[in-house]
């Protein structure tokens, strides 16, 4: 995995992570090895983690592919949800093929959109902002 | 490092094309495997199995790849017999509506089942 973890607040549990990453072809890949680790250690159900895993993976492949250079992947925890945030922090050097975050013309936000109970984009200096919530499934449920 | 663990196999046997992949699907991967599709296509192959039941991840742009072979298979009087397991990919499918276009079954064998009675019809 690349970069550095860095976790915030006391111990235990820690409820709030955060992954720089920098390589667009593996980004997608390192989000949801990422979200793996984060959500294995907060004890997170396996369905939960494969969606934020999923919705992470998309808004990392969005990102870069609306042209960021490098983004920050961020997890937070709370008992009902799980929040993805990932901001563009540069911009690559290249212009994207598809720039915008204009959810209709992107498939990586429809998947988010309906995995995600709650989410939205803005632009921000570098790139998009973009953020989900999902919902952290029930035992039993069968989600 | 996270690397992504992918493989994909195609054969075309008794005009029956079949796609077998592994791993994770995601833009790093599913270039290869549209590549695999269009080889079956090429080769003839009208009626299409897609063995995933060896796949954990699928994403957008994976998607993109089978409805876009999907497309160009029904478009020749042929079509997809995707086979997959694994309960996040069903569920994926399921909320996109991705259920209701293809022909969605639990193995590989019921797939070629499928697509041979199709092709002999």
């Amino acid at each position: 995995m690349t970069g550095v973890l860095l976790e915030e607040g006391g111990l235990p549990p820690v409820r709030e992570v955060a992954l720089p990453l920098s390589e667009p072809a593996n980004g997608s890949a390192h989000a949801r090895a990422f979200v793996r680790g984060a959500l294995a250690r907060w004890q997170v159900d396996d369905t939960t983690m494969n969606e934020v895993g999923h919705v992470a993976s998309e808004l990392v492949a969005h990102a870069f592919r609306a042209g960021a250079g490098s983004v920050d992947l961020q997890l937070s925890l709370d008992e009902s949800f799980v929040f993805v945030q990932v901001c563009s922090r540069s911009r690559a050097t290249e212009a994207p093929d598809e720039p915008g975050t204009d959810p209709a013309a992107s498939p990586e936000l429809f998947i988010v959109g309906r995995l995600a109970v709650d989410w939205w984009t803005r632009d921000g200096a570098d790139g998009p902002v973009l953020w989900a919530k999902v919902q952290r499934s029930v035992p039993g449920d069968g989600a | 490092m996270a690397t992504v663990d992918f493989s994909v196999v195609a054969d075309v046997a008794d005009g029956i094309g079949v796609v077998t992949a592994s791993g994770e699907i995601d833009v790093a991967t599913a270039e290869p495997l549209r590549q695999a599709l269009i080889s079956v296509e090429q080769e003839g192959a009208t009626q299409v199995v897609v063995d995933l039941t060896e796949v954990e991840f699928l994403d957008s742009t994976g998607l993109g790849v089978l409805v876009g072979s999907l497309r160009r298979l029904r478009d020749v009087g042929g079509d997809m017999y995707v086979a997959m397991t694994h309960p996040h990919l069903l569920k994926v499918m399921r909320v996109t509506n991705l259920d209701r276009v293809f022909r969605i079954v639990d193995t590989a064998d019921r797939a070629r089942d499928e697509a041979r009675a199709a092709a002999e019809a």
